[in-house]
């Protein structure tokens, strides 16, 4: 079946040779050291004895557990929709350090999905869908993947939009609220993730000012246009904020 | 366009042109653990993580005990397993976008599991070159085109292909193909004397043992439920990728064509008498063998029969 596929020439060859393996991107590779001596576990490493839920009311913790689910929904897109990334990266050969960063990049997706679904469930309740159907458009995806398999979309503008422009919406968004976490275990989750959003947008500004000597006129109107779109098609349709 | 770019658009389009044929469901996003072994194996990711810059250490890897020839054999050695290793990144990912599109809001142990397991491969792929590098310096290309089409499958777009069950698709990679790495790495330890080449493959064991758990798993928690047709692709898609792949020398240099061999073989055999991260082709004989036997016991509790594969050098297996 896939052999078979492979052998009759259905899919198409990546030409992989020659595979270099280093570092060319002296920033990146930092980055993809450092995330690999800050791993962490949702379940250990936040002081879940600490949250307390039953000190809150329950229209509190409602308000919470829609929060945290909702958080939760948007995290999973960096499962499902981001990862593409990688492969669009191993296709056009990119430079390795982006390939390492990247998959550890995926892997801090998950851990804050679960470490999200964890905080609603602790809080009483993980809602799995948002409660009014038409928001399932706007939480449901902001189409990454799409675009990252799309060679008509250049790799810039990908990253201006998702890397740059809607990290660094969600970055400040919870710099702005994780000072207001006063609930130690709310705050040590809210921390933890920020410390990896840092490097995930570190990442993105990082490429791009590696990219940005040899953007073409065209590359700029495709960032233009692409970071527009981001935030007229996904941020302003409440994907973040209802 | 230059060729290259064009190639990547050729390769994109495909990609594109797969994740089109899925209908992604992904409400209600269900997260509690359905399979607990599976959430369990993501758990001990978590918990087992390394660094293969701090947690192995490399000032004690101490080259001057070795010849010249030796360190030539094995720098080709760890630079192959490299080229083995790179896939991994590529096709795990693909894999779980693949759940990601085809589980709508189920499956959640194994996308969290799969979120975690292309950087599981990305720090195997570091490990295999600091010590091609540091053995002397990594090969990029096998500068032959028997090996390097040996070593280049399209397996990432076959994990995006519908017309694959996922089923058929983890058999195939997961229980045969990663329990032969496996395998190979633990006959690998066995013969490595260097302390310093030990951690690296114990380490880099311990993550493949808990991919190849997630496959056997997996394939437990579904192949009970397929259906006749379910059961064939599986058993299809194993057969084939046994004949058509492992045994045209995918993981094991000794059965890549002949011209193709030289002078991979030679390197792997001087790396293995010294005790730097290799077994003989012998003992790579017999650990394919045990791979095969083992897998047909285990598909045989769920009544999947492999059918024997011919082989002209092998004979019958």
């Amino acid at each position: 079946m896939l052999v078979e596929k492979e052998r009759t020439g259905a899919y198409v060859l990546e030409q992989r040779y020659p595979l270099p393996l280093r570092s060319a991107m002296p920033d990146v590779w930092e980055l993809w050291q450092r995330a690999k001596t800050l791993e962490w576990d949702p379940q250990t490493d936040i002081p879940w004895e600490e949250l307390h839920p039953e000190r809150y009311s329950a229209e509190q913790l409602l308000a919470a557990q829609m929060y945290w689910s909702r958080r939760t929904w948007g995290e999973y897109g960096a499962i499902s929709e981001s990862p593409a990334l990688l492969l669009r990266f191993a296709l056009e050969r990119r430079l390795p350090d982006l390939q390492f960063f990247f998959t550890m990049r995926t892997m801090e997706e998950g851990r804050h999905a679960e470490a999200s679904w964890l905080m609603a469930e602790r809080l009483g309740r993980y809602f799995p869908q948002p409660q009014n159907p038409p928001t399932v458009g706007a939480v449901g995806t902001h189409g990454v993947r799409r675009m990252a398999f799309d060679p008509e979309t250049s790799l810039e503008g990908i990253f201006a939009s998702l890397v740059c422009a809607a990290e660094e919406i969600l970055i400040d968004v919870f710099k702005a609220t994780v000072h207001k976490a006063t609930n130690p275990a709310v705050r040590r989750l809210m921390e933890l993730i920020l410390r990896d959003e840092v490097r995930h947008i570190a990442f993105g500004w990082q490429c791009l000012d590696a990219w940005a000597p040899s953007f073409t006129p065209e590359t700029v109107r495709n960032i233009e246009a692409a970071v527009t779109a981001m935030i007229e098609n996904v941020e302003f349709r409440g994907y973040r904020n209802l | 366009m230059s060729e290259t770019s064009e190639h990547a658009a050729r390769l994109l389009r495909a990609y594109q042109a797969q994740e089109q044929r899925f209908v992604e469901r992904r409400f209600p996003l269900q997260f509690a653990p359905e399979v607990p072994v599976l959430r369990e194996l993501y758990s001990q990711a978590k918990a087992f993580h390394w660094n293969p810059e701090t947690d192995i250490a490399w000032d004690r890897l101490d080259t001057s005990r070795h010849t010249k020839a030796t360190l030539e054999a094995a720098r080709r050695t760890w630079s192959r397993r490299a080229w083995s290793v790179y896939p991994g990144l590529t096709e795990s990912t693909a894999l779980l976008i693949r759940f990601c599109l085809e589980s709508g809001s189920l499956g959640m142990d194994a996308k969290l599991f799969l979120s975690f397991r292309p950087a599981e491969e990305a720090k195997h792929l570091e490990v295999c070159h600091i010590l091609a590098e540091r053995m002397g310096g990594y090969e990029s290309d096998p500068g032959e085109a028997g090996l390097a089409r040996a070593s280049n499958h399209p397996f990432g777009q076959a994990a995006l292909d519908a017309d694959v069950p996922v089923e058929a698709y983890v058999a195939a990679l997961g229980a045969l193909d990663d329990q032969l790495d496996l395998n190979l790495y633990l006959g690998h330890l066995r013969s490595a004397r260097d302390e310093v080449v030990r951690t690296a493959i114990r380490l880099i064991a311990s993550d493949r043992a808990r991919h190849v758990a997630f496959a056997w798993a997996f394939l437990g928690s579904r192949v009970p439920t397929l259906d006749a047709g379910g059961r064939a692709a599986v058993i299809d898609t194993v057969r084939e990728f046994l004949a058509h792949v492992v045994l045209a020398g995918y993981r094991n240099t000794w059965l890549l064509p002949e011209k193709s061999r030289e002078p991979w073989l030679a390197a792997e055999e001087e790396t293995a008498r010294h005790g730097l991260g290799a077994s003989s082709a012998t003992q790579e004989r017999g650990i394919l063998r045990a791979t095969i036997a083992q897998l047909r016991e285990r598909f045989a509790s769920w009544n999947l029969v492999l059918p024997v594969v011919d082989h002209p050098e092998l004979g019958t297996i």
